[in-house]
């Protein structure tokens, strides 16, 4: 057993299907189909035993933790299941371990937040920007639009006593035939504090929807605009990406995936108990798999420090000679491993999305340059 | 205070004078300075970088 992996984040399947049919998810529209061999909804007795491991895994690292309710939809679960859930979590984790929910925020009803509140359970849920936007890629699975239920149930969060606390953010996937000025107006507008934006999934062997090449930029192009917008607004909402960016530039620290040069480590728990990597690498060509069948059974600190945990734990940082000589890497972090993969070279590339990125940082860099010398 | 905290504070106060008229870029400023990531209420609250 070598030295052990901090585990920063641990994404907990509670369902393995969604009410939402999404173009762009990378869980069930990117090829990989082995949500159908899991169980719909995690089990009682798996979710007591990952939290009994998680606690033993907690008392023995130095690392905060955050467990993040994940599917799937996780709200598909119901109001009861998903408040025995938390009051499992939090019977063997209870605060400062930070505890979320990623939701489409269909089935966020009244019962929903008050669990939430009651077991200090952060919420963030998914809506891409305006109407017109968010319902062509996000029906549900009736081909319905779904865009006026999730404002809905964001007003909700924000009109409950503790609203304000328990909406983490938003999180919006960028659409480039939308206007970044009507999206972030649009967030605003909801009473959002705060949102982030992924780009669109994709790799070297297929694209990300909107990317004519590796060398484009229509996601770095589309993401400066939004920059010039946020810069101007005199009081801003919060885009966590460009923060994390803008402030890694200024030489402070970032928290987000994929940004800045900051060890991560994540555990993936699908619904059957079972151990994967980082879940965006099923848009990979299904490359989420451990050769292990690792599940909440087996010691978890065990796991984090074996020999084959290690590895993949170490091929997430950038690896190819482009990023390891770039002076922009402690900035851009080389992106997600999924946007690196190819099945030439696995994981050893630059990001599909790295010439967006260093549009992105030498627009932020001329933002902020001219005024030091003032 | 490690060294790579106080070089990051110095950069942010050699910016400081800078970016005022940004009420974003002012914010992050003082961010960098107190060596915070984010508002305790805010998206990333708690250490949840693995937001999808």
């Amino acid at each position: 057993m070598g030295r052990a992996v901090a585990i920063d984040t641990v994404l907990v399947k509670l369902a393995s299907r969604c009410n939402l049919d999404c173009d762009y998810c990378y869980v069930y529209r990117m090829g990989d189909q082995a949500w159908r061999l899991q169980p719909k909804i995690m089990s009682p007795e798996t979710l007591e035993v990952l939290a009994q491991g998680l606690a033993a895994l907690v008392a023995d690292q130095d690392a905060p933790l955050s467990i993040v309710f994940h599917g799937g939809e996780p709200l598909l679960v119901g109001p009861d299941r998903f408040e025995a859930a938390c009051s499992t979590i939090r019977r063997w984790l209870p605060s400062p371990v930070g505890l979320h929910v990623q939701t489409n925020g269909l089935l966020l009803s009244d019962a929903v937040i008050d669990v939430c509140a009651r077991h200090d359970v952060g919420i963030s849920i998914s809506i891409d920007g305006p109407a017109w936007m968010h319902d062509r890629h996000r029906p549900d699975v009736r081909g319905r639009a779904s865009h006026a239920a999730v404002v809905a149930s964001i007003h909700r969060v924000l009109s409950h006593p503790t609203g304000q606390d328990l909406l983490s953010g938003l999180l919006a996937v960028v659409d480039l035939e939308a206007d970044p000025a009507e999206v972030y107006a649009f967030f605003k507008s909801v009473g959002a504090p705060s949102v982030d934006f992924l780009y669109r999934d994709g790799n070297h062997d297929a694209l990300p929807f909107g990317k004519s090449s590796v060398v484009s930029t229509e996601y770095g192009d589309w993401m400066v605009r939004l920059l010039d917008v946020y810069l101007a607004d005199p009081s801003p909402i919060r885009i966590r990406l460009l923060d994390d960016m803008l402030r890694l530039i200024l030489g402070g620290r970032a928290v987000k995936e994929g940004v800045g040069d900051e060890d991560y480590g994540i555990l993936v728990v699908e619904t059957d108990g079972s151990i994967t990597k980082n879940d965006t690498l099923k848009s990979a060509d299904g490359s989420d798999r451990f050769t292990e069948t690792w599940t909440v059974h087996d010691d978890l600190k065990s796991i984090v420090s074996s020999t084959s945990f290690l590895a993949y734990h170490d091929s997430q940082k950038p690896s190819s000679p482009k990023c390891l000589s770039c002076p922009e890497l402690r900035v851009c972090g080389g992106g997600m491993p999924t946007h690196r993969w190819s099945a030439r070279a696995g994981l050893t590339n630059p990001s599909v999305f790295c010439e967006d990125q260093m549009r992105l940082i030498q627009h932020m860099r001329m933002r902020i340059a001219p005024r030091k010398v003032a | 205070m490690n060294a790579v905290t106080s070089g990051h504070r110095a950069r942010a106060e050699e910016t400081t004078s800078v970016a005022l008229d940004s009420a974003a870029l002012a914010r992050l400023i003082a961010e960098v300075r107190n060596d915070a990531v984010s508002a305790p209420t805010a998206y990333n609250r708690t250490h949840n970088r693995h937001n999808r």
